[in-house]
């Protein structure tokens, strides 16, 4: 069953409480004032009587001792005076009655003569409910000579309770009265203030509007829950304020975040359409931001996007909106723009602002930016279109040579899909297995004998058919999905010894490219360990090829790499040696086994003098830096027998074999093996000339 | 018959305690129901102020001429009123009376026809005597009549006054008869 009192309003239990606590209060005082009243009359009855006994007793002492009946009934006789008084009764020692009055005719008829109840006491006092009755023993000379007795009705007592009761009842209903009316006028001050709250809060609820303040008019409990209330929409305010903040604005530089700025550009789009005005997205990327990070720790980086982000913003006007959607990434918006000069200029001035070189903490950094522009309603009027194709310029600007900016064109699109589209593909080709390892031997310029392979990455794609790594490379670096496929090489190139060995193919070692993404990574040492644990090559087996500039890019942690795997015991190549600006002072340092000179020296080297000086030069350095030199793309008779002359050590290219399937690799060295001859007939011819 | 049980137990009341006597209503006959008046009479009566030299000299109560029934009268002996005991004399002749504080004179010597003695009227003695309706009242403050066959008694104020003894009023209330 439910509570009858949970529907009730507070105006209502308010008022219920109070009357019922007056009427309790009321009824109560009602009763102990009717009781005392009636306690206190009777006891009044009892006293009058007994006065009575003692006058009427002490009269009639004498007749009762000279026998004397009919005097002793006259004195009697008085107390009809006394209208209350029903009968009297006087009774010698022995209980015989001596004489009697009674008021009423008809009692003095009907009434038996009363036995006299021996008295125990001097007194006896009776209250029944119809009379009060009062016995005394009458005395003569210290002996008890008879016992009166006096009776009385109740009416008096009766009377006045039911006086009483008239009176204090309608006293106790006046009260009850100004009690309704008092609390009903009164109890506005709890309700009210508690009613007001709750109408408060009903509308903050419904409106969401937590600038509404409840108002306090008094300054007890209900003040105090007000002012709790208060202050906790206080709070809320200030929460919802942050959580906007969150939600729009950047934690780091405090720029509006990518949400705020695409709604202010869509804002911005629809408002140029109607005015007929165009505006430009300028798509900003930190020139070599990365390198920042990985050289000084992310916190550094922060500190250079938050001064970043302080000296961008002071260069954009009030109007404009400057953004930062993540990274080193900002956009800067330019609603209502009259003429495309407005915007170089703005442009200039954003790339000019980053000139001056940054002090944080000490360190000196510069930076540059590459801008990409783009404009509504021509390279698009959707938010994301525009936002795409600045990025997109953005892209192209750094291509062309970085820290300037380039306005968007259609065939950027165009790259920017072919791009997007490689990724895809990349991702793809993982997945599928639609990369090959092909491997080019490695001869000994002294014996013409095979010393080695180097694996080179194929890509036989489904749809396009061999692609070659120059133009899928680059795309998978970028994307940062050179990671996995480089690890894939390291495996792929790890079990294909481990089979060659099995079938007993000659022992050589196999190298594998290691781009600089991979070398920077502190764990390539021990996916390495792991992947020949896994597949039982022995370290020396592997060679890893590391480019000059992938080395100088990053020398500390390069030299640290690669001593710890110089210490397992792989060797280590320099590829593409002598294009890499490399100081020379680092060779040493580095723990590379061989330097391998760039393609581009060897190609020109039987005709142009520099860049046979050059070779000659790197092989007289490595002669004496104690280092192995490899001679790769070999292409020509002229090329190789210029190389053997200044004791060029390892030779590689199409002159003596072209990159080779597995399978095929197999067929080739199994084909010399068994002879042991030189690399080939007519290689052999050139060596013996 | 009702009436005669009443006056024997009233009797019987008062002298219970003292004489032990047994309760034998018969055996009361009118002279202890007089001797019982005239103990009560003591109670009513007050006498001149000079009466007694002390607070404890007795209440000398003389019954003159021999009684038909002297023992009724004994029963009064011993007892007291207001602190004084009451001492019973009893005398065959005037001359013999003596000091006394009430003076029965009994009827029963017809000559004298109750009587009292001059020398007693105003001397402050509390004088009783047995009324004959048809004579004189003989001096008496108090004298006892027959009325119904029950004992009542009169009031003489006139030689009351003479002996200078205050009679209570509850007395004069009960009394059948004042005269002056």
């Amino acid at each position: 069953m439910r509570n009858p009192l949970r529907r009730l309003s507070l105006k209502n239990k308010i008022i219920s409480i109070i009357l019922l606590t007056t009427s309790v209060v009321l009824f109560g005082a009602c009763l102990v004032i009717v009781l005392y009243e009636g306690i206190a009359t009777k006891r009044e009855g009892i006293e009058k009587l007994e006065v009575l006994a003692n006058v009427i007793g002490r009269n009639v002492s004498s007749a009762m001792l000279f026998d004397d009946q009919q005097s002793a009934a006259e004195t009697l006789a008085g107390l009809r005076f006394n209208p209350h008084v029903t009968e009297a009764y006087l009774f010698t020692r022995e209980g015989k009655l001596f004489a009697a009055y009674r008021r009423s005719k008809a009692l003095e008829e009907s009434a038996e003569p009363l036995f006299a109840p021996p008295l125990q006491a001097d007194v006896r006092k009776e209250t029944g409910f119809s009379e009060q009755r009062v016995s005394k023993r009458i005395y003569s000379e210290d002996k008890v000579i008879g016992t009166i007795v006096i009776a009385s009705d109740l009416e008096e007592l009766l009377g006045r309770l039911g006086w009483f009761l008239c009176v204090f009842g309608s006293f106790a209903v006046s009260l009850f009265g100004i009690a309704l009316y008092l609390s009903y006028k009164l109890q506005g001050l709890i309700s009210t203030p508690i009613l007001e709250l709750a109408k408060a809060m009903k509308r903050i609820s419904t409106d969401r509007n937590y600038s509404i303040r409840a108002s306090k008019e008094y300054e007890d409990e209900i003040g105090a829950l007000v002012d709790g209330f208060n202050e906790m929409l206080s709070q809320i305010e200030v929460r919802e304020d942050k959580l906007s903040q969150l939600a729009h604005f950047d934690s780091l530089t405090a720029l509006p975040n990518r949400l705020l700025f695409q709604d202010r550009l869509s804002q911005a789009t629809h408002l140029a359409q109607r005015t007929e005005k165009r505006v430009a997205v300028l798509f900003i990327d930190l020139d070599n931001f990365k390198d920042v990070n990985d050289t000084y720790g992310h916190r550094i980086g922060d500190l250079l996007l938050q001064d970043v982000a302080q000296r961008l913003r002071s260069h954009v006007r009030k109007c404009d909106t400057l953004a930062r959607l993540g990274g080193d990434e900002f956009v800067v918006l330019l609603p209502q723009i009259e003429n495309t000069e407005s915007v170089i200029s703005a442009a200039d001035k954003l790339t000019r602002c980053l000139s001056h070189h940054f002090n944080l903490e000490g360190i000196e950094i510069f930076v540059t930016a590459s801008i990409g522009i783009s404009f509504s309603p021509s390279d698009g009027s959707s938010v994301e279109a525009l936002v795409k194709n600045a990025d997109a310029a953005m892209y192209h600007a750094k291509k062309v040579g970085k820290n300037c900016y380039q306005f968007f064109s259609q065939h950027m699109h165009e790259e920017a899909s072919r791009r997007l589209s490689m990724v895809k593909s990349l991702h793809r080709a993982l997945e599928r297995q639609e990369f090959v390892l092909h491997y080019q031997p490695k001869f000994s310029a002294e014996s013409g004998l095979i010393v080695g392979a180097e694996a080179l990455l194929r890509w036989n794609d489904q749809d396009e058919g061999l692609i070659q790594p120059s133009d899928f490379i680059p795309v998978a670096e970028e994307s940062g999905l050179i990671v996995p496929i480089g690890e894939w090489v390291l495996r792929m190139a790890c079990q294909q010894i481990r089979q060659w060995r099995q079938m007993g193919m000659p022992v050589f070692p196999v190298a594998v490219n290691v781009s600089a993404c991979q070398l920077r990574s502190q764990y390539l040492p021990a996916l390495i360990k792991e992947i020949l644990e896994e597949t039982g090559v022995k370290p020396e087996q592997l060679e890893l090829e590391v480019t000059e500039s992938a080395v100088m890019h990053n020398v500390e942690d390069a030299t640290e790499t690669l001593s710890a795997l110089k210490a397992m015991g792989l060797r280590i190549a320099m590829d593409d040696f002598g294009t890499g600006y490399s100081s020379l002072a680092y060779l040493k340092r580095f723990s590379i086994d061989c330097l391998k000179i760039d393609r581009s020296f060897i190609k020109n080297i039987s005709h142009n003098r520099d860049d046979k000086a050059i070779v000659f030069a790197i092989m007289a350095m490595a002669r004496n830096l104690n280092l192995l030199v490899v001679a790769e793309g070999v292409e020509t008779r002229e090329q190789f027998i210029a190389l053997k002359e200044k004791g060029c050590h390892e030779v590689q290219g199409h002159y003596f074999c072209t990159p080779l399937p597995a399978d095929e690799f197999i067929a080739f060295v199994a084909g010399r093996e068994p002879e042991r001859e030189p690399v080939s007939l007519q290689l052999a011819a050139d060596l013996s000339a | 018959m009702h009436l005669r049980h009443l006056t024997a137990l009233i009797v019987a009341l008062i002298l219970l305690v003292a004489a032990r006597a047994p309760a034998d209503t018969s055996s009361y006959g009118e002279y202890q129901v007089k001797a019982a008046f005239i103990y009560n009479f003591a109670k009513y009566v007050e006498w001149p102020a000079d009466t007694f030299e002390s607070s404890s000299d007795p209440i000398v109560v003389t019954i003159l001429g021999p009684p038909p029934n002297q023992e009724a009268f004994e029963a009064m002996r011993g007892k007291s009123v207001r602190g004084r005991r009451l001492e019973l004399r009893f005398v065959k002749r005037a001359d013999e009376i003596g000091t006394t504080h009430i003076l029965y004179v009994c009827d029963y010597e017809r000559d004298r026809r109750g009587h009292v003695p001059d020398s007693y009227r105003n001397q402050g003695v509390l004088t009783i005597n047995d009324l004959d309706p048809s004579g004189p009242c003989g001096g008496a403050v108090i004298s006892f009549v027959m009325v119904d066959k029950k004992l009542r008694f009169q009031i003489n104020l006139k030689a009351a006054r003479k002996t200078g003894l205050k009679i209570s009023s509850q007395l004069l209330k009960l009394a059948r008869n004042v005269v002056e």
